[in-house]
């Protein structure tokens, strides 16, 4: 014979298993961004003429701040965004090139090139970055983000695939 | 009218309610007081009811939100007014929040038995930061767009479970629209609904164990109505027509469209964030999360032990001197980090509707200064006609000089040595065709000195190529120029960027049976800068 104590033990127990199971279902949506989309295939995208950058190669201008548009997955769209890139001068990189993230690596703001400081100055909380992407000062805990450029028929191309990894 | 309340009072005991509502007995000393709390609750009231509309005429998406949010602005009907209350009555919420906690901290009314209640308003307040942070990314410009990228990533430099969180906020490896989705979600539903839940146990509690009253004896007592309820209600009207008075001399400011792209844009959080911000430039490499969770954590941590730190007998300041000062240092910490993170906020964004903003100097000056700089004549001038300190002695500063050169010398001495300007006027162009502008900014210099590279970069270099397209030959500009085509002032509001840059390269497909020549040969980072150089001349 059931007892009171039995319904109520039973009675809450169903209710939390409900519960529980919505929450569940609630929690794996909402928790849904944590799950990384598996290693790209090499994304190349075009960045300019590598005459254009002859100069920087030769060690006579400073780095160049490029656009690169590239497809992003981005909630439940796919978006084309542009994305600000400094191309450097990287001596050991068969293009003797490499490109710099303009994202400080601090809290994300936009660096940008500073010609009269001869460093990427960042806005927001005093960060520098030297013309290699080296911490020079402030609070950023690593360089910039550097992406390899390869040159392939006279186009200088960015690696993207290493981006959102 | 009599039957009636019988009516609600046999079937909902509403009078018995209203009773004991307006009966219950309240402090007479320090009343006023008493009424922050209750103003705190009516800019609530105020959220919640200009929220809902602001809501009947959003679009969460990185497409729509700013747009939806400019047309609230500019075009539908009481949306300006809306929006300035929705956006005044976000901080006087903080505000008085704030100001409702510091008196029950200074009066120790957590102590026993209201501990529980201390703890709900601390709640109370995160939830408030939490409609503050989720709220502003809303608009999708320029503020809301990187005050959200740096508030996303500061969990992210946390051990272990740091970068998971802050992927969890942004809904993805970067602030786009699943962010927006997400706070829009919270800020409209979830927040919501546990404020209201919080704000009814804050005031079930309240009402439970009665008000502290003042520090000390004697504590005489009077019904809430009508005195008290004459206070809160004197607060709250003030703090209303405060708000509309804001609303309407204030307008919420509307920044241009979110651009990832533009690292010329020094993103500042709103004031009552800015302590934190301003925390975050102390702490370098491995110690950050010091600035980002330890020291608002342990904060919040001892605020929230408060009512079991100090638990003595009396409520009197001068027997909390110790409690007192550690409130008082921390409260003084808070403000001062907010003195200092508003002394480096620099003035200079382009924004969208900021009337603010400074108007930028004549396009001109702005092609002069651009050949000034690549006809390498800082070499010998200095920066900005400026010499630095350790020049050789043949550096001729040219900036605020007494007596300026006649022009046709300038111009000599600048086709002597000046460099040449690389070959690439195609079309048959004069190589020398910049040295009007140039002279013009010299001879600015002389006068006034200008500095430019302060200026933000699209202003620059679009004001630059304003000048080199030589668009002055059919547009006035500040006054000065052709009269071909329309004016280039008033543009914002009316056109946007995106607008402009379509229409510089194909100007018959926007304005059909337009004698403008396109544009389109011009690189679209130079469209886009002369864009934002248009739309803020005033």
């Amino acid at each position: 014979m059931p007892t009171r104590r039995t319904f109520t033990l039973a009675a809450f127990g169903t209710a939390l298993t409900a519960a529980s199971s919505v929450s569940g279902a609630v929690l794996a949506f909402v928790l849904g961004p944590l799950r990384r989309r598996a290693p790209q295939e090499p994304m190349l995208l075009d960045v300019g003429p590598a005459s254009a950058f002859e100069a920087l190669r030769a060690g006579a201008a400073g780095p160049e701040e490029v656009l690169v548009e590239r497809a992003v997955e981005d909630g439940y769209m796919t978006r084309r965004v542009k994305e600000r890139f400094a191309v450097v001068r990287d001596g050991r990189a068969a293009s003797g090139l490499a490109a710099l993230a303009t994202t400080c690596s601090h809290l994300g703001c936009g660096v940008s090139w500073d010609r009269g400081r001869n460093a990427f100055l960042c806005p927001c909380h005093g960060g520098v970055y030297g013309p290699d992407g080296a911490v020079l000062a402030g609070p950023p805990p690593r360089p910039l983000t550097r992406l390899p450029l390869v040159v392939i028929g006279g186009r200088v191309q960015l690696d993207a695939s290493a981006l959102d990894a | 009218m009599k039957r009636l309340f019988e009516f609600l009072e046999s079937r909902a005991s509403l009078s018995s309610l209203w009773r004991a509502f307006a009966d219950e007995p309240v402090s007479v000393r320090r009343a006023w007081f008493f009424t922050l709390g209750s103003a705190a609750l009516v800019a609530l009231l105020v959220q919640f009811a200009s929220g809902f509309a602001l809501a009947l005429a959003y679009a969460p998406t990185p497409d729509h939100a700013w747009e939806s949010v400019k047309a609230i602005q500019t075009r539908l009907p009481a949306g300006a007014l809306v929006r300035g209350l929705h956006h005044w009555g976000a901080s006087a919420m903080v505000l008085f929040v704030a100001l409702h906690m510091a008196r029950t901290f200074v009066f120790g009314a957590y102590r026993r038995p209201r501990e529980l209640n201390w703890l709900v308003g601390l709640a109370l307040l995160l939830l408030v930061l939490g409609f503050g942070f989720t709220g502003y990314l809303l608009p999708w410009d320029q503020k809301a767009y990187w005050a959200t990228v740096v508030g996303t990533r500061v969990p992210a430099a946390l051990p272990i479970a740091g970068a998971a969180a802050s992927r969890l906020m942004a809904g993805g490896p970067t602030v786009g629209a699943a962010t927006l989705t997400r706070f829009y979600a919270l800020h409209v539903v979830l927040l919501p609904l546990l404020t209201f839940v919080f704000v009814a146990v804050h005031l079930l509690l309240m009402r439970r164990h009665g008000h502290a009253g003042p520090t000390d004896e004697p504590d005489p007592r009077e019904p809430f109505f009508p005195y008290q309820a004459a206070r809160d209600g004197a607060l709250a009207l003030a703090l209303v027509l405060a708000l509309f008075w804001l609303a309407a001399r204030h307008p919420a400011p509307l920044e241009r469209l979110a651009d990832p792209t533009d690292t010329s844009y020094v993103p500042r959080p709103e004031w009552y964030f800015l302590p934190l911000f301003q925390l975050l430039k102390f702490f370098k490499g491995p110690f950050e999360p010091i600035g980002t969770a330890v020291l608002p954590g342990v904060s919040m941590l001892l605020l929230a032990l408060v009512p079991w730190l100090d638990r003595g007998a009396s409520r009197r300041p001068r027997d909390r001197r110790l409690v007192l000062a550690a409130g008082g240092a921390g409260a003084a910490l808070l403000l001062g980090l907010l003195y200092f993170g508003a002394l480096d906020t620099p003035k200079g964004n382009v924004s969208g509707l900021d009337p603010a903003s400074q108007p930028p100097p004549d396009a001109r000056l702005l092609g002069g200064f651009a050949s000034y700089e690549r006809r390498g004549c800082a070499s010998c001038h200095g920066a900005e006609g400026r010499p630095a300190a350790d020049a050789s002695p043949n550096a001729v500063g040219l900036a605020a000089r007494a007596h300026v050169l006649a022009g046709d010398a300038v111009a000599a001495h600048v086709k002597e040595k000046g460099a040449k300007p690389a070959a690439t006027e195609e079309d048959g162009e004069s190589p020398d065709k910049d040295i009007p502008s140039l002279l013009a900014y010299v001879e600015a210099l002389g006068r006034d000195g200008p500095r430019f590279s302060a200026l933000p970069q699209p202003i620059r270099v679009g004001g630059a190529a304003i000048d080199r397209e030589d668009c002055r030959q059919c547009h006035q500009l500040y006054g000065e120029g052709g009269r071909k085509g329309p004016a280039l002032q008033h543009l914002l509001g009316k056109r946007d960027r995106d607008w402009l840059v379509a229409h510089f390269k194909e100007p018959k497909k926007l304005v059909p049976g337009s004698k403008m020549p396109s544009f389109r040969f011009l690189p679209d980072a130079e469209l886009s800068a002369m864009s934002d150089y248009l739309l803020a001349v005033p």
